[in-house]
């Protein structure tokens, strides 16, 4: 067995900060980190920066560097993946200086991912739900980039808010102020969206677009 | 992505890179808390210059400036220290909020704990004199200090509304004497009975505020001789020497 394989079966039960202490030992267990955060931030980085899948791989390639040669910063008064969520955030903030221009690229969401979400926004009727689905991508693109990452950290990354907090390195009480504005920012752009649509397609119903108008 | 962890891997392996030593990183945030506390300290003396020239102001005559309490407390204000403390403020907040759980602070929070701490060191300071030492020091090193901050002997070189302030240059007596004004003018002080306070320096070469009314040209009527404190007294002595 090659010491890679002994690695990564050695790492599989390991939290995190263990593993940290094990890397700064042995760079092998390093790869256990990676295989565990790679999707995840994949998604991430997805989801806040629109990026095509080539950037966002060399966008992973730079944060995993740099959360190897930062390896002794982390300690344990934070969990380690808002850790490596902060080194995610600040990597793509400075790729968007890089890029000026934003691209507007739109990922499908997971159903399940989607269905949560509308339940936390209240959006209860059938067709509304629907809708919702359909364009929350859409909808997400339209907020301000801060209203945006951090609806996107509350309900497609599932943290708390002192994971947030952690994360993008602001107090708690602003977290919750930013989670709450961006809320109603974005249901003030879906009824937008939504108000458009019915505008544009009198299939779905004048009695559905007059509750709403 | 499979290859993706590999390939980091390997560019970890060939480019040689390690992490970074953890000193470095614990030095960094002794270091952002040490410029923030003393950005704090700095923020202290300048409070203890501001209290200083806020104690000593001239709010037992500030109706003789002929501006009103409200106008005269804007005039008299310290705005050149009053910059300096929100600067130094402003800095140590940058400096706190950039360690390692500095954030974890609202801005608030830490705006009112660093005021409240240069409030505090700003009274020790004054209390040790140390406000006035600041004070004097820049004005004798410092030459656009004293275009900067707030000029007393301009306030007080105004005659016709009965503020006179120079240096006595001849003596007859207490109730006659000449003084020099700040802008080279020749004054004969007359009186009766003129209050010469305790503290002031009654000798040829000493420095005086008078209150009193001009009588004719050159001719001030005084009733109040009063000394000069701090600051006023250094800016003065160059500005005579000049």
């Amino acid at each position: 067995m090659s010491m890679r394989i002994i690695v990564e079966e050695n790492c599989r039960d390991k939290k995190d900060e263990d593993l940290v202490f094990l890397i700064l030992k042995n760079q092998d267990y390093f790869l256990c980190l990676v295989k565990k955060y790679e999707n995840k931030l994949f998604n991430y980085i997805r989801r806040i920066s629109n990026f095509k899948k080539e950037e966002i791989e060399d966008i992973l390639q730079d944060i995993f560097i740099k959360v190897y040669k930062n390896l002794n910063n982390f300690d344990q008064g934070l969990k380690f993946s808002s850790w490596i969520y902060r080194i995610a955030h600040n990597q793509v903030i400075s790729n968007f200086r890089k890029i000026k221009s934003r691209p507007q690229l739109v990922w499908d969401e997971d159903e399940n991912i989607l269905r949560n979400i509308s339940s936390e926004f209240s959006i209860e009727e059938n067709i509304d739900q629907v809708l919702f689905q359909k364009n929350i991508n859409n909808i997400l693109n339209k907020l301000d980039n801060k209203y945006r990452e951090i609806l996107i950290l509350k309900f497609l990354e599932e943290k708390n808010y002192k994971e947030i907090s952690d994360i993008l390195k602001k107090p708690m009480g602003t977290v919750a102020t930013l989670i709450n504005r961006a809320k109603k920012q974005f249901l003030v752009k879906f009824k937008e969206t939504k108000n458009n649509l019915y505008l544009k397609d009198s299939s779905l119903g004048l009695q559905t677009y007059e509750k709403f108008k | 992505m499979k290859s993706l962890s590999k390939s980091i891997l390997e560019e970890i392996k060939r480019n040689n890179i390690k992490p970074s030593l953890k000193w470095k990183f614990v030095l960094r945030n002794y270091l952002l808390w040490a410029t923030g506390i003393i950005m704090i300290i700095i923020g202290g003396l300048s409070s203890s210059v501001i209290f200083y020239m806020l104690i000593n102001n001239d709010w037992n005559v500030y109706n003789k400036f002929g501006t009103g309490f409200i106008n005269f407390v804007f005039i008299t204000m310290p705005y050149f220290w009053l910059i300096f403390l929100f600067l130094f403020l402003f800095m140590a907040d940058y400096y706190i909020r950039n360690t390692k759980y500095g954030y974890r602070f609202s801005l608030i929070k830490i705006v009112l704990l660093s005021i409240f701490a240069s409030i505090i060191m700003g009274v020790l300071f004054y209390s040790f004199g140390i406000g006035k030492i600041i004070d004097n020091e820049f004005s004798k090193r410092i030459s656009i200090y004293n275009k900067l901050t707030y000029d007393r002997e301009r306030a007080w070189m105004k005659p016709e509304k009965g503020l006179l302030i120079g240096v006595i240059s001849s003596i007859d007596d207490n109730n006659n004497f000449i003084v020099k004004s700040l802008d080279n003018h020749n004054w004969n002080i007359k009186g009766e009975d003129i209050l010469i306070r305790k503290m002031v320096d009654f000798s040829v070469g000493g420095r005086v505020k008078i209150i009193g009314e001009i009588k004719e040209d050159e001719v001030f009527i005084a009733k109040d001789v009063r000394p000069w404190i701090g600051r006023s007294v250094k800016s003065c002595i160059r500005r005579f020497k000049r």
